[in-house]
């Protein structure tokens, strides 16, 4: 596992931040950027398998994890359960083959992650955490999470298919 | 039981080792042991998902780790250095399928951090009571130096003499057998595609009858060198009766060769009707045996020898060694080991009662492969 622990500590501020991806990723080179803005400690893992070890090793529950949906979704998903069930709290990148990812993504979304389609929408995510907003448990009112347009996208899509299926 | 590329393992200081410390096992166990059942006792914690087994690992202390790669491989490397990262003292054995081998020594040969991202591996399947003897023998690595090297090349004797054939050094019918189970097994998980040759040799009895067996035994050796050369560095080759050998040629559309040709480029030929790399494979081996030196070289030295004149052989030597063989492809011919080398065999009794010298393609009508494009 590559861990590289970037920006200054600070153990005021409560939220401990995993972000799973390699720093040339846009998004997750924007993200670095955002959280070193805020001055918040976070460990870069390469993989969610490296992340996952992370998170094992960590006391704290108040644990955000960044990265893309492709990218966090490995393993059947696993890690959003896991998160669920730890209290972690996930946030995922969905820009992109939205219909091919459906099943990861209502599974992110089922577990209660955030689930973003822009880039820049993380800053409002990582806000929102750090001034204690993450007032929806995992798990409880998880399409909260949902930025409203993937949410439109998807309540659409899901009636498309019932359609389909005659349900 | 089929253990094969087991090689002796790290032996741990204690006996309090063997009696405290568990094995956490990762995967579909299913695949792996022939006993899976007995497998699930008080030593072992068994997760299905890489990622619950990395959680494990990282908050208990595991005497060793054994991953069954089975549907994993494909992204094992990187949940292996995170295994070995968060529990660094736990051995790493991978539980191959056959096929799977190669990725195997691969990821054992693999350093990270100066230590490779895995110790060892067994080739599966395994019985449980020899997985858990061969990690946790409570013997000092030290003391057990010395034994170590002895018993080692003994297994290695020994797995050699389980899977190779004496006289060629190809596998032998065990080994194909298990090894086209295996991967018939994986090819309809994946679509992927497996084609069979069965050939023999044209006329060994002649050979053997008129130059001795010893002669027999030099032809049955060429030819053995001869199709290795031609075929690519994952198709087994084997051995499987007197002269008969066997070729299992696969492709597997979720992995990319090394140096072969892309995924979709992959996944478009193993849709194509015929095996046409193993046609291809087959052909090029018929050329070759045509233009081989064995004939002159074989020939002249045994007629030194013994004075005989070689008219079977003709004036050069030249062309005369020659195949009968039958070519049969999974899905297309059969979906279990048995239909394959039966429908295979069909093909080269075929191709024998039409004159011999020729490679049947199981399909209808039978076809020569000299006249597939």
């Amino acid at each position: 596992m590559r861990t590289i622990t970037v920006a200054k500590a600070d153990s005021n501020l409560p939220l401990q931040v995993i972000v799973v991806g390699r720093s040339a990723d846009e998004f997750i080179a924007h993200t670095i950027n955002l959280l070193g803005d805020y001055g918040v400690e976070f460990v870069l893992c390469d993989d969610v398998y490296s992340a996952v070890g992370e998170l094992a090793k960590s006391e704290s529950r108040n644990v955000l994890v960044i990265g893309r949906l492709g990218q966090l979704s490995k393993e059947q998903g696993r890690l959003f359960h896991m998160a669920r069930e730890n209290g972690y709290t996930c946030c995922c990148l969905a820009d992109a083959d939205l219909v091919r990812k459906r099943k990861q993504i209502f599974t992110a979304i089922e577990t209660g992650a955030f689930v973003i389609n822009e880039p820049a929408e993380i800053g409002q995510v990582v806000t929102k955490l750090l001034a204690g907003g993450a007032d929806c448990p995992p798990g409880k009112k998880a399409n909260d999470r949902a930025t409203a347009s993937i949410k439109a996208e998807f309540l659409t899509t899901k009636a498309e298919l019932d359609a389909l299926l005659g349900v | 039981m089929l253990c094969l590329g087991f090689r002796q393992m790290k032996n741990y200081n204690s006996s309090s080792d063997r009696e405290t410390r568990k094995i956490l096992l990762v995967g579909d166990i299913n695949k792996a042991f022939l006993d899976a059942g007995s497998v699930t006792d008080k030593h072992c914690e068994v997760y299905a998902n890489m990622l619950d087994a990395i959680d494990a690992a990282a908050k208990n202390n595991f005497a060793a780790i054994a991953v069954v790669m089975f549907g994993i491989s494909a992204k094992l490397s990187s949940a292996l250095k995170t295994l070995r990262e968060v529990n660094s003292e736990a051995k790493i054995i991978l539980l191959a399928q056959m096929y799977e081998e190669p990725i195997a020594v691969r990821l054992v040969g693999s350093a990270y951090n100066g230590t490779s991202v895995a110790d060892d591996y067994l080739i599966c399947p395994v019985q449980a009571d020899r997985f858990y003897e061969s990690i946790m023998t409570p013997q000092g690595r030290t003391a057990a130096a010395a034994v170590d090297a002895t018993v080692e090349m003994k297994i290695k004797q020994l797995e050699r003499l389980a899977t190779e054939d004496d006289l060629t050094g190809l596998k032998n019918r065990r080994y194909i057998w298990e090894f086209s189970r295996q991967i018939i097994e994986h090819a309809g998980k994946v679509s992927g595609r497996v084609t069979l040759l069965v050939f023999d040799i044209d006329n060994l009895k002649h050979y053997n009858d008129v130059y001795g067996h010893s002669a027999g035994d030099e032809v049955l050796k060429q030819a053995a060198v001869l199709i290795q050369r031609c075929c690519r560095g994952h198709d087994v080759v084997g051995r499987i009766g007197g002269d008969e050998f066997a070729v299992v040629f696969w492709d597997d559309p979720q992995r990319k060769a090394p140096g072969g040709p892309t995924k979709g480029a992959e996944r478009r030929s193993a849709r194509a009707d015929h095996p046409k790399e193993a046609i291809f494979i087959a052909k090029r081996f018929v050329r070759e045996l045509e233009k081989a030196e064995l004939g002159p070289h074989f020939v002249r030295r045994q007629a030194e020898n013994m004075g005989t004149q070689l008219h079977l052989l003709g004036p050069e030597g030249k062309g005369v060694l020659t195949i009968s063989g039958g070519l049969a492809s999974f899905p297309r011919d059969g979906s279990t080991i048995q239909e394959l080398f039966q429908q295979a065999d069909k093909a080269l009794l075929e191709a024998k009662r039409s004159g011999k010298n020729r490679i049947y393609l199981v399909g209808k009508p039978q076809s020569d492969i000299a006249d597939i494009e």
